[in-house]
């Protein structure tokens, strides 16, 4: 289960032969005409709501970003799904919309145990880790297998010692297995924290001016603070927008000639496959797949994140 | 307190002790019956909430307990106005401004 | 603790079968009571408790001095010092950022920066309404009209009785400390009363309020510029009618308890939008607050005693004050100005007493409504983006559905109620047997239960 991902994105030496070909095709044919503007939307807890709020102003202006859609829910999170299950309400989200960009910031609500077939894992136990980082896993890759180009928003400075410890080990977790599925973690943390790395609800705004930037309760922020964090997002995706339509541009094409070509001595089987290793997953190791397996990982059988319904990699308690 | 006939009069406290007794056997009786009928027919609610709360051990056993006796209210039958509105309310909420704008009866919109 | 919990059902049920259980005991009624009100602020945050308990203790003390000071000036002096002293807590906890954050580039300007003067200073939840209680209560005293006997405990349960802690209706003195003498009497249409009205707070708050701020106002204010005149127009009706709702629910719902407890509270809203004239809206508009401030400060400064200009100056004084109470920001000290500007207006052209019709109610309700647009928004800017997107009559509806506008309609139609009905539907109701009136307000319940949104946000009037 751990090492799903390596498997999947192992999927064959002919795949990354393809990739290659097709990527160096796609970039010499690079339009000259822009793109169609993308989807960002905003998953998330209530400091995801926040961070929406920034990043509506902030992204605003670039005529490439069609909109900013706030997705996030107030009281949610990953280790609680009894209440609201994520994975769930995200795929179903996912289902209605097309989003190219998706921002996630969660883990406020996440300082509790996790539930398994009526049995609590409390808190930063070895059990409770384990289901953490899949959860953390499976809603980046949700994303991914979308089409969309994943930016993981890291939890800021907390006031309470205990609390912003813990969000220290949480944001560790967030970098290590977002990073590793090709995604991109942006750290909050740095921009909230005094010179000598303390908790401070002053920030400068851009006259250098200090400003209240922290709520009341020294977790969630004031709409200055969004905008503050908001900001390295904002430059991070208006950087990268270009690339990221172009990406989706090619994605598209390829789902077409999925959905049109007749088949043909296996293209449209690899054609998928591109789409599963080149698109989904940026790094992939290469070694040779075992039979079945490429049926397994294909994102639009049965039991794929595309295909009808139920998710092999998600937790069986649910 | 500013002059206001209508609350002076009903406010106006009970006469001897025995009254009051009365008077607070059936606010009591209302409430509690309250609580019970709201414990049958919106056992739902309160296994939400059971649900929100960070789980420990005795959490988690209170409810499961809960959820049993929601799926047995659930079987009597009881949930079923509750969800009967609430599903009706949605409806209503989904409905759009091109499902009402030509002369489409009401019944229309609902079924969906 | 927030009303419209299954944590305050349980807890209330419990505060209502004990407070009960101790009706021969008065005495330690009292302190349960208390030692509730101090659990329930607790909930938020069991620092805050100290704050209140320092606030009540503080003018228990000034009310005693001022019971045994023989002289008047002396009296006057202590409650100069009382008044100061609340007012020195509000302004510390709830003004001191907005302080800041207007001298901040002043202070950097001249070099003046200091580390020290950078504090968060957090706002304790219902600090706006419990200072004003204790300077009710200390000027009360000064004039003679609370007991001067009340004891420690009475005093810290007048200001920190539960149901009006943190939202109001702003209890006077005057009214609720005679009212702790004896362990009160329940009347059954009182219980009656106070049973429906929780259920009537409950459903203006969890169905009317919650779904109008969630699906119109909040988007639409959020970024006016993205929508067309009639999204915003609704915007602005809903708000007017979700802050109604949000806020009168907190009233009522604070009456039920409080009643249900054998206590009485004074009304708190009347149909504020049924107000032909600004007069008459403030009349019907946050009651406790509207006559707090007519009898502790507009009548203090002077009133309409000292000449036209005067009382022009006083009426536009306290307006400017009631608004700044909100919340310290600008545009609620703008909001004051603009109810302050219409009130001397109307009283100028003698508005007030000529002839009400449907067209004075209209002009009335659409200038409050200008007002709720200066104080739904985050400053300036945002309220002049506001009226200015008012002209894009060719965008198409993007936030108003059906459901949005036929839930405003409904909002403002709750107007159109008799004034005194649910005091007609409680004394029916108290006729009843138990059993029935169990079903009937299960039966009312339920419904709103099954309407309600998931997850209630907290009440508009805590922040204030």
């Amino acid at each position: 289960m751990v090492h799903w991902l390596g498997d999947r994105l192992g999927a064959a030496l002919c795949v990354g032969f393809a990739l290659l070909l097709w990527s160096g095709l796609a970039h010499s044919q690079e339009p000259p005409e822009p793109t169609a503007p993308l989807n960002v939307a905003v998953f998330g807890d209530s400091l995801a709501d926040g961070l929406h709020a920034g990043l509506y102003f902030a992204l605003r202006n670039n005529p490439r970003i069609a909109e900013v859609e706030k997705l996030s829910r107030v009281s949610t999170g990953i280790s609680n799904w009894r209440y609201v299950h994520v994975g769930e309400a995200t795929a179903a989200q996912l289902a209605e919309r097309q989003v190219d960009i998706a921002i996630i910031m969660f883990g406020a609500n996440d300082i509790q145990g996790v539930v398994e077939n009526g049995r609590v894992f409390p808190f930063r136990t070895e059990h409770w880790e384990r289901v953490y980082r899949q959860r953390i896993r499976m809603i980046t890759a949700l994303l991914i297998d979308h089409g969309a180009r994943v930016y993981w928003v890291g939890l800021p400075r907390m006031r309470s010692q205990r609390y912003d410890s813990n969000t220290v080990y949480l944001n560790a977790m967030f970098a290590e297995e977002v990073e590793r599925l090709g995604a991109t973690f942006i750290a909050t943390r740095p921009l909230t924290m005094d010179a000598e790395g303390g908790y401070t609800a002053f920030g400068e705004d851009s006259g250098g001016v200090r400003r209240l930037i922290r709520a009341d309760d020294g977790i969630h922020m004031t709409l200055r603070g969004y905008r503050m964090i908001a900001r390295p997002v904002a430059a991070r995706i208006n950087a990268e927008v270009d690339q990221i339509a172009i990406r989706r541009r090619q994605r598209s094409a390829l789902e077409a000639f999925i959905r049109t070509e007749p088949e043909f001595f296996g293209a449209r089987r690899l054609a998928r496959d591109v789409i599963a290793a080149g698109f989904d997953r940026e790094d992939w190791l290469c070694r040779p797949a075992e039979p079945g397996e490429i049926e397994a990982l294909d994102p639009f059988s049965p039991g794929g994140i595309l295909g009808a319904r139920g998710d092999p990699r998600r937790p069986a308690a649910g | 307190m500013r002059p206001d006939p209508e609350r002076d009069a009903i406010y106006a406290p009970a006469v001897d002790d025995i009254r009051h007794a009365r008077n607070r056997i059936w606010t009591g009786r209302c409430l509690v019956l309250g609580a019970l009928l709201m414990a049958m027919f919106n056992a739902e609610g309160v296994v939400r909430w059971a649900a929100s709360q960070p789980p420990v051990w005795a959490v988690e056993t209170v409810r499961l307990t809960l959820q049993t006796w929601e799926d047995r209210m659930d079987q009597a039958g009881l949930t079923a106005p509750r969800q009967l509105i609430g599903e009706r309310y949605e409806a209503l909420k989904r409905l759009q401004w091109a499902d009402i704008e030509p002369e489409t009866s009401e019944d229309e919109t609902r079924s969906r | 603790m927030l009303f419209p919990t299954f944590v305050f059902a349980v807890f209330f049920l419990i505060v209502f079968t004990v407070a009960w259980g101790l009706e021969r005991e008065n005495g330690r009624r009292k302190a349960f009571l208390l030692a509730a009100s101090y659990v329930f602020y607790g909930w938020w945050d069991w620092r805050f408790c100290a704050l209140l308990f320092a606030s009540s203790v503080l003018n228990w003390m000034i009310g005693r001095a001022i019971a045994v000071t023989p002289g008047n000036a002396g009296r006057t002096a202590w409650m100069v010092i009382g008044v100061i002293a609340n007012l020195i807590i509000l302004g510390l906890f709830k003004y001191y950022g907005f302080f800041l954050e207007n001298v901040s580039g002043l202070l950097s300007d001249l070099g003046l920066e200091r580390d020290y003067l950078f504090l968060q200073i957090i706002l304790p939840v219902g600090i706006s309404f419990y200072t004003f209680q204790g300077i009710s209560y200390i000027v009360d005293m000064k004039r003679g009209r609370a007991p001067a006997e009340a004891g420690l405990v009475d005093v810290m349960l007048y200001i920190s009785f539960f149901p009006q802690l943190v939202a109001g209706p702003i209890v006077r003195a005057a009214d609720f400390l005679p009212q702790l003498r004896a362990t009160p009497r329940l009347s059954r249409q009182a219980a009656a009363l106070g049973l429906l009205l929780i259920v009537w707070g409950l459903f203006k708050k969890t169905v009317i309020a919650a779904e109008i701020a969630e699906g119109l106002v909040d988007p639409v204010f959020f970024d006016p510029s993205a929508y067309g005149s009639v999204d915003l127009l609704f915007a602005t009706y809903g708000y007017a009618v979700q802050i109604y709702c949000d806020f009168s629910a907190y009233s009522d719902i604070a009456i039920g308890c409080a009643a249900l407890l054998g206590y009485r509270f004074q009304r708190n809203f009347d149909q504020p939008y049924r107000a032909c004239s600004f007069q008459e809206f403030w009349r019907r508009w946050h009651i406790s607050l509207s006559t707090w401030l007519r009898d502790y400060l507009y009548i203090p400064l002077g009133g309409s005693k000292g000449g036209t200009f005067s009382t022009y100056r006083n009426l536009f004084v306290t307006m400017l004050l009631g608004g700044l109470w909100h919340g310290a920001a600008w545009t609620f000290i703008a909001w004051g100005a603009l109810h302050g500007a219409a009130l001397a207006i109307e009283r100028a052209l003698g508005l007030a007493r000529s002839r009400r019709s449907l067209i004075s109610l209209i002009l009335v309700f659409h200038v409050v409504c200008l007002g709720w647009i200066l104080f739904r928004s985050p400053d300036f800017a945002g309220a002049a983006a506001y009226l200015a997107s008012f002209v894009r009559f060719d965008q198409p509806l993007e936030a108003l559905t059906p459901f949005l506008a036929g839930l405003t309609v409904l909002g403002l139609a709750l107007h159109a109620l008799p004034s005194r009905g649910i005091e007609a539907a409680a004394r029916a109701l108290a006729r009843l047997p138990s059993v029935a009136t169990a079903a009937i307000l299960t039966g009312l319940f339920l419904i709103v239960e099954a309407l309600r949104p998931e997850g209630v946000a907290p009440f508009i009037y805590f922040q204030f």
